[in-house]
């Protein structure tokens, strides 16, 4: 039985893939360092759906999202993967933490920033433990994480862009649906 | 903007500065230094002990100390004491000269550390 949620999980999976694959396309100065707009989706689907609607979704990219760019099993899905489940492990405790201390809250620029400066650094434990174990690499983390904290704010403001819209566009419960 | 978020940037921001403070200078740490006197090499000594070594150049002696895995050049012959103003030198490839003496000292770091090249 499909439920509902599956079906949004699936829309909305299927958007960060395209996104995904999209970016995937881009030339990168450094590797590891990409905006990282497909999880604008992530934050979107966290914000209003939930914590584990999110985690399906973020999953789902990063597998289907190496499939279709054939990078499945090769050293950068391991990277990528690493970094989902760190920057989705972050957002979990961003989530906790807006449930707990509601006169604190983060929007999706904070929390897009946590998950952003996480995925990096579960990234780069991955590339340093497993595949480069030099201590040159090191040199390379701050401005990595520089490149991550930039990221984080503009995807952050991104998903609070889209955010504002969709609850435009969700709110009024008649009349017609006009564009922004 | 809310203040939670202000608050996460702020954090972040001192983290990835603690990084740079941290990560962003040379780390390769040298373990030996090698003496060169008018192109020929005298040498290679540990930067573990401390002590004081004394090297002829061409127009005198040059003292050179050893201390806590550091080395510099003590005192030189020279007139404009560039090599003693270099101070202490702790960083594989790092290097001092006094030239009017030709005398030399080149850190060496540990070869099982040091890359030629990286490439992706």
């Amino acid at each position: 039985m499909i439920s509902r949620e599956d079906r949004l999980i699936a829309g909305y999976a299927a958007l960060a893939i395209v996104i995904h694959v999209l970016e995937a396309g881009f030339p990168s100065p450094v590797p590891g360092v990409k905006p990282g707009l497909a999880n604008a989706v992530t934050l979107i689907v966290l914000l209003r759906h939930g914590w584990r609607m999110a985690l399906w979704v973020a999953g789902l990219r990063v597998l289907a999202g190496s499939l279709l760019i054939g990078s499945f099993l090769a050293p950068g899905f391991w990277l990528s993967l690493a970094g989902a489940t760190a920057s989705i492990a972050a957002l979990g405790l961003g989530w906790t933490w807006n449930r707990y201390l509601r006169w604190l809250p983060m929007s999706a620029l904070g929390l897009s920033v946590i998950a952003a400066l996480s995925h990096m650094a579960g990234q780069f434990a991955v590339a340093y433990s497993v595949f480069v174990p030099h201590p040159g690499l090191l040199h390379l983390l701050p401005p990595l994480m520089t490149a991550a904290l930039a990221f984080g704010v503009v995807t952050g403001a991104v998903a609070n862009g889209i955010l504002r819209r969709l609850e435009r566009l969700s709110a009024p419960p008649d009349g017609p649906i006009l564009g922004p | 903007m809310t203040r939670g978020d202000l608050l996460a940037v702020a954090v972040a921001g001192a983290l990835v500065g603690t990084l740079y403070a941290r990560y962003w200078q040379p780390s390769i740490a040298a373990d030996s230094f090698e003496v060169r006197s008018g192109g020929e090499r005298l040498g290679r000594y540990s930067l573990t002990s401390n002590q004081l070594l004394t090297v002829n150049g061409r127009i005198g002696e040059a003292v050179l100390e050893v201390k806590d895995g550091r080395v510099r050049f003590r005192s030189a012959p020279c007139r404009n004491q560039v090599c003693v103003h270099s101070g202490w030198l702790a960083h594989s490839g790092d290097v001092a000269a006094c030239l009017p003496s030709r005398i030399s000292i080149r850190l060496l770091g540990d070869s099982r550390n040091a890359l030629d090249g990286l490439s992706y």
